[in-house]
């Protein structure tokens, strides 16, 4: 099949209205399901499965990753308002967009956020009809030591999240993979820094310290502050401006950068969207003119996370429909979904049955088309939330927080570890260290330390072979000179001064 | 002062760590026979070395600024607001309290005992919003998307739970 | 006297009918079963069909609810908190066993779960990477192991955590040889590392590579198993071969110490019926696990259990990692 019959067939599936139907009632849901903090996007996926149960298997991917790319792009929506992201692939975006909403300009930050994350969705879902062997094949390639180098070339950021304050943000980062250490070791399962607890024996989930340290420590910061009784003043007004054309064209390359960085981590065995938009965030913030201004509330930050975010969803298929291997847990569950309907997956689906493809690649286009709509209705009904009075806001967040990490994964465990990541945020930001940082190190560390564990076994202790890989190499040493640059500049700046 | 005295003790919480903690189960025979594997407690140990040469600079890098600052004492660590002690307790008191009080009553607590925290002086108010609020989100993530919301293992509130389940159980059938 | 012994004969008889008409179990809200992996995954897999086969059975919602984390340990710690009413139960398999023994539960896993009925028994294959293959040449498994022991620690194998299930069956299928492995957090990143040819051998369920094998990425080289299986009539079984290693990842549902027995025989009946349901059966084809016995009762799961936990411990203790021994004398 040619890539123009690939995409006519593609749009036919969808030309059912029964199954358009179907399509949008899974936007509607899913940008909701996003939205609701302690909700990801597999547990999306797995609460649309029901629904497959009575439909042929491709009307039922075509409704599954619909449900899955508003899923990712819903969780935006809380990680704006209210600092709680509501998928953890939305955590970088609480740190520009939250400001810009505490600024009143919410409506702003909420635009370019469904704005990007339509543009990631497409420029992947194009990639993914176009280039799936090609991708696939890249994808394969990458040995254990290549990906470490993309995780290393992620935490090489450190040094530039705030360069007013290199040696704080590098130790929180450190502290991040630290904490990524706590419970079963990756390799063997042995016990590590659990101080014997059984509770922690599962490790540090990511969803809880998120919650924790972005949204409650928030609501705590917000106590403290509030000194007098102002218990009926409203939250500063929401202004639902939208961003400008001209603002759109400013972050153009930014915008392209993202969905192919972001598109490539999708497809990477073992990352996803949440290291996608990390990894993106962290190298805008390198390449930007004004590093400085990222985390005061920018829209080039919140573009970065979206962006990336929603090109990894056309990323996770690609592995799923040319391999049978899914790219993340959402895409496991598409999995299992086509597996009960007797789909045999492999390598051979593609060769057999294309219209898989076509039809994963038309719901994709028409779902980040149809999101950005429906998810502006759903915000707007949320950003109502924030006008109530803080004395009732404040402890529903407190309440959502708790929620969100018991739901995760029915753990009270995780419950007690987010309370505590709530007063840890406070002593982050008294010490002045940065809570981003830590959280980058948290969720690379896992992936980080698995792969060079892996790659060193493989390239029998030979640390130089391990990178004598072009892929490797090249990205060790960019990543190096990333790493140690802002260090020698602000040593010659010293010298200087 | 504050940031001082932090940093002093996770210097030392990690030492401990490094000396006791970073391995807490022996490695299987196969990996310690094996050459070419990396053991488990390399990764952490170098992160915690790494951890303790930067948080020592820290330590002295803060010192030295300080040096001449006359409100770099003990007592500015007392200006803490009791309002910020008091949400603290009530949030970690809430992790704790979930278990064996279940969804129900924690969330009512919560959302009422922080309202007032927060400044809310219309009691009766609160006390209704409190109730409708654990109502609503009761039916979003219990009903709707069928969340395990904890039970509680008091059996009285336990028994109120299932209570509750059932009738959300014979409306759900009544319209299905 | 006869007339007086006839008569407590009947009253026997009635007392007999009366406490077994008592002992009818009747489920009056929803059922849980909890499932210690993750929503996709292969034991999450099998068990939602059988949930949904349920349902209609036992007349209630059959609920599947994944609690994820420290290799099932999290699963278990969260069924042994709830109570014993009936209404909890959980998926579990060899793994859960290999977490008591190396002392990561906080209880002792074998005194306080029961094993209620096997769902499924999958077989273990070893498979090979076709690109690492045509690289280092050799074809069969007896190749590989002559390779092996020519070049020691240079064939790499993938398996998930190595104190797992896949380590002990590897360990037997493997014994003696120098080889290099590495554990993989899932299925599919270790799948995509096979076809990728970074790693050359792994060991795994038959259940996740079908459609791999059919395109030729992934080469069978030896099924562990007593024999030969269907799908694969070219590939060689260890028992063949006289390796001593059959161990396949078998998944069943426990029940937490002083669940009501009526609860339990319930259930064991609901799922015997569930077993012969062809939608079941056509399931058992699809996932490759009609190739053992998968449904059994309480008594021979129990047995089974048995066994796999002696050898388990032997495996763990030679590995110098065993807590608790149940074998001790």
């Amino acid at each position: 099949m040619t890539t123009w019959e690939l995409f006519t067939n593609g749009f036919s599936v969808l030309l059912d209205p029964y199954t358009f139907m179907m399509v949008v009632f899974a936007i509607v849901v899913g940008t909701i399901f996003g939205a609701l903090p302690g909700v990801s996007a597999t547990m999306a996926v797995a609460l649309g499965l029901p629904f497959t149960y009575s439909m042929a298997p491709i009307p039922a991917i075509v409704f599954l990753v619909a449900v899955y790319c508003s899923s990712i792009t819903g969780g935006s929506i809380t990680a704006i308002l209210f600092k709680i992201p509501g998928v953890p692939s939305s955590a970088p975006t609480t740190f520009d967009g939250y400001p810009m909403a505490q600024r009143g300009e919410a409506g702003k930050a909420l635009g370019i956020a469904l704005g990007s994350s339509a543009i990631g969705g497409l420029v992947s879902a194009l990639a993914m009809l176009t280039l799936s062997p090609q991708l696939t094949q890249a994808a394969l390639s990458f040995s254990p030591s290549d990906l470490f180098a993309v995780t290393f070339m992620g935490l090489s950021i450190l040094t530039c999240l705030d360069s007013k304050n290199i040696l704080r943000t590098l130790i929180s980062g450190l502290l991040g993979l630290l904490l990524a250490c706590v419970g079963q070791d990756p390799m063997y399962a042995v016990q590590r820094l659990t101080f014997g607890s059984s509770e922690l024996i599962a490790g540090l989930e990511m969803i809880p310290v998120l919650i924790g340290i972005f949204a409650v420590s928030e609501v705590l910061k917000q106590t403290k502050k509030r000194d007098k009784l102002t218990s009926d003043e409203s939250n500063a007004s929401v202004n639902t401006k939208m961003p400008s054309f001209k603002e759109w064209w400013g972050i153009k390359w930014l915008l392209a950068r993202c969905s192919v960085i972001g598109t490539i981590i999708g497809i990477l065995p073992g990352a996803g969207a949440t290291i996608a938009s990390f990894l993106c965030y962290s190298t805008e913030t390198k390449l930007s003119k004004h590093p400085e201004k990222f985390g005061t509330g920018i829209i080039d930050g919140v573009a970065a996370s979206e962006t990336a975010n929603n090109a990894a969803t056309g990323g996770a298929m690609v592995p799923l429909l040319s391999l049978g291997i899914p790219g993340g847990n959402a895409a496991a569950v598409m999995m299992s979904a086509l597996v009960l309907k007797g789909v045999q997956l492999g390598p051979l689906l593609l060769v057999n049955q294309p219209q898989y493809l076509s039809a994963t690649f038309a719901s994709m286009v028409v779902t980040n088309i149809l999101m950005v709509v429906v998810a502006i209705g759903i915000a707007k009904v949320f950003a109502q939330i924030l006008a109530v009075p803080y004395s009732y806001l404040g402890p529903i967040i407190i309440m959502l927080a708790i929620i969100g990490s018991y739901a995760t994964n029915m753990s009270i465990a995780d419950v007690k570890i987010m309370a505590i990541a709530g007063v840890i945020g406070l002593v982050i930001s008294a010490c002045h260290f940065n809570s981003a940082a830590l959280i980058l190190g948290l969720v690379l560390g896992v992936i980080c330390e698995g792969n060079f564990s892996r790659a060193y076994t493989i390239s029998r202790a030979n640390v130089i072979a391990m990178f004598s890989r072009p892929v490797a190499g090249t990205l060790m040493v960019i990543s190096i000179v990333l790493l140690l640059w802002p260090i020698v500049s602000s040593l010659f700046k010293k010298k200087e001064a | 002062m504050f940031e001082l005295i932090c940093n002093i003790l996770l210097w030392l919480g990690l030492l401990y760590a490094y000396c006791f903690n970073v391995l807490e189960a022996p490695i299987p025979d196969r990996t310690a026979r094996n050459p070419y594997t990396l053991k488990p407690d390399v990764w952490p140990k170098v992160i915690i070395v790494l951890l303790l040469v930067c948080i020592a600079i820290n330590i002295i890098n803060i010192i030295r600024k300080n040096k001449n600052n006359p409100d770099f004492k003990l007592d500015a660590l007392l200006s803490i607001r009791a309002r910020l002690v008091i949400g603290i307790a009530l949030v970690l008191a809430a992790s704790f309290v979930l278990e064996p009080l279940g969804y129900m009553v924690t969330c009512v607590l919560v959302l009422f005992l922080y309202g007032l925290l927060l400044g809310q002086t219309h009691v009766f108010r609160l006390a209704v919003f409190s109730v409708l609020v654990t109502l609503v989100l009761y039916v979003v993530f219990s009903v709707l998307l069928s969340v395990n919301l904890p039970r509680g293992t008091i059996p009285e509130l336990r028994n109120f739970s299932l209570y509750v389940e059932s009738i959300v159980a014979s409306v759900k059938s009544a319209i299905m | 006297m006869k007339k007086f012994l006839c008569a407590l004969l009947a009253l026997c008889l009635v007392g007999c009918f009366a406490s077994f008409a008592s002992a009818e179990w009747k489920f009056e809200r929803k059922i849980s079963i909890v499932c210690p992996w993750g929503v996709g995954g292969g034991a999450d897999s099998t068990i939602r069909p059988m949930a949904t086969l349920l349902k209609p059975i036992l007349g209630q919602e059959v609920e599947v609810v994944n609690v994820t984390g420290g290799n099932g340990v999290t699963a278990v710690e969260y069924v042994y908190k709830q109570p014993a009413d009936g209404y909890t139960f959980m998926l579990g398999t060899q793994s859960l066993f290999m977490q008591d023994i190396q002392g990561t539960t906080s209880m002792n896993f074998k005194e306080e779960f029961i094993p209620v009925a096997r769902l499924v028994h999958a077989i273990n294959v070893i498979t090979a990477s076709k690109k690492a293959m045509d690289r280092k040449g050799y074809k069969s498994f007896s190749e590989m192991r002559d390779y092996v022991t020519k070049n020691p620690f240079e064939v790499s194998v993938g398996m998930l955590t190595s104190t797992g299930l896949d380590g002990a069956s590897l360990k037997q299928a493997l014994e003696g040889l120098d080889i290099l492995d590495v554990s993989y957090p899932s299925g599919s990143e270790m799948n995509s590392a096979l076809v990728g040819g970074h790693i050359d051998i792994m060991v795994t369920g038959t259940d996740e590579i079908e459609g791999l094998i059919a395109a030729g990425d992934v080469v069978p080289l030896l099924t562990l198993a007593e024999n030969r299986m269907k799908r694969y009539p070219n590939v060689e079984c260890s028992v063949e071969l006289g390796i001593n290693s059959v161990l396949g990842p078998a998944r069943g549902i426990f029940a937490k110490k002083g669940t009501p027995q009526e609860a339990i025989d319930a259930l064991v009946a609901a799922i015997e019926q569930a077993a012969k349901d062809p939608q079941w059966q056509a399931f058992l084809v699809q996932g490759c696990y009609d190739e053992r016995p998968g449904f059994a009762g309480p008594a021979e799961y129990a047995a089974d259990c048995e066994n796999d936990y002696k050898l388990l411990t032997d495996y763990l203790k030679a590995e110098g990692v065993m807590k608790k021994d149940y074998y001790a004398k």
